[in-house]
């Protein structure tokens, strides 16, 4: 999936995923899954399945985080030239490019954004995308699916 | 809730994700190698709408290239400060400057370069014209600062923030922050992230609002001007 993502995108990946799984497997949870009384190959498929929802909600706020990051980027630069037009400064210079009004450049993250969402076709995960403000709506979601797995576990 | 109802399918995205990256990969180097900068680009423009909206005036100073002005912000650690603009406040009889990265000696600097660049900063109305990249101002000329992160915020990153106040304005760390505290005339030393605070950076975060400390963190959803 990675393969062809820059650098600054594969480390947030990375990070999240470790990170989705540390907020889903608790200590609690950790207690929980030790004290099972159930056989290690039981136990194996509990911790596979355990592992299949941290991945699916690796990979929904993964992709939440990216859309969110590439809307900050434009909403970053419409608030600075914004600001710098009242001051009559037309715009700003980085590198090569030109940040001024609306252009292309100010305009770059919300088009990866759309473009972003458009790429998925799975109306699930596009829909958490979509609708949800923070990342903790996605994470409290398969909170609930990892703890009902345990539990469901236990019968 | 059903299992099924959240039960996507994993290989597929992965797939469509993959292809978003190969056909955007351009698209994504161009983002990834300014976002950070309009990031400070941004905080900067906020300082500055900060200052205004509390009644300074506020004049963009550009350096010169012939004739003509040219609006420079400073996004490397490096250049001389008179190669690139800065905002020229004033307010009665007050004035001081908003520099983007700027070196500032820290507070207790003796013989050896002890100095950071920050972010933002906020000085006295100095000529720098004669500053080289390598020079710093001195300590007492600042009058507050902000440094900008465009990630997520993580204890560590509070810690270290706290460490830099520390080094720059250790007054500020102090039960500062107490009822009936009159506002101060200047911005106080702030960190501005692009992203959440994770939940111990939040407890850090905490701790420094029951302590009083004059300094303030911002993060997503939260504003300078707000």
């Amino acid at each position: 999936m990675l393969d062809n993502a820059p650098k600054y995108i594969t480390d947030r990946y990375y990070s999240i995923n470790k990170y989705v799984w540390q907020d889903l497997f608790t200590d609690e949870k950790k207690n929980q899954y030790f004290n099972l009384r159930k056989t290690k190959s039981e136990k194996l498929k509990l911790m596979k399945s355990l592992r299949k929802i941290s991945q699916e909600a690796s990979l929904a706020l993964f992709v939440f985080y990216l859309n969110q990051f590439f809307k900050s980027g434009t909403n970053a630069a419409i608030n600075a030239v914004d600001i710098f037009s009242e001051l009559s400064v037309p715009g700003f210079k980085l590198g090569k490019k030109v940040f001024a009004n609306r252009n292309e450049n100010v305009l770059e993250g919300e088009t990866l954004s759309k473009d972003l969402i458009d790429s998925i076709k799975d109306p699930i995960l596009k829909n958490l995308i979509v609708n949800s403000t923070y990342p903790s709506e996605i994470l409290n979601k398969y909170k609930y699916l990892f703890d009902e797995a345990i539990v469901e576990s236990y019968e | 809730m059903s299992k099924k109802k959240y039960d996507f399918n994993q290989s597929e995205a992965q797939q469509q994700l993959n292809n978003f990256f190969k056909g955007n990969r351009s698209k994504l180097n161009s983002f990834g190698k300014t976002v950070n900068q309009t990031f400070e680009a941004y905080v900067f423009a906020e300082v500055i709408k900060w200052y205004k909206s509390r009644g300074w005036s506020v004049k963009i100073i550009n350096p010169k290239i012939g004739e003509k002005e040219y609006f420079y912000l400073k996004f490397n650690t490096r250049g001389k400060p008179s190669n690139y603009s800065y905002a020229l406040c004033q307010k009665d009889s007050e004035q001081c400057q908003i520099r983007h990265n700027l070196r500032v000696n820290i507070k207790k600097h003796f013989k050896k370069r002890a100095n950071i660049c920050c972010d933002i900063s906020i000085i006295n109305n100095l000529d720098l014209n004669n500053y080289s990249s390598d020079d710093a101002i001195d300590n007492v000329h600042l009058k507050s600062f902000g440094e900008v992160k465009h990630m997520s915020g993580f204890a560590e990153l509070l810690a270290s923030f706290i460490g830099l106040v520390h080094e720059l304005q250790p007054n500020n760390l102090k039960r500062i922050r107490i009822k009936n505290k009159k506002e101060e005339n200047h911005i106080s030393p702030f960190l501005f992230l692009s992203g959440i605070l994770y939940p111990t950076a939040n407890g850090i975060r905490d701790s420094i609002k029951r302590r009083k400390y004059n300094v303030d963190v911002y993060y997503v959803g939260s504003s300078l001007n707000s």
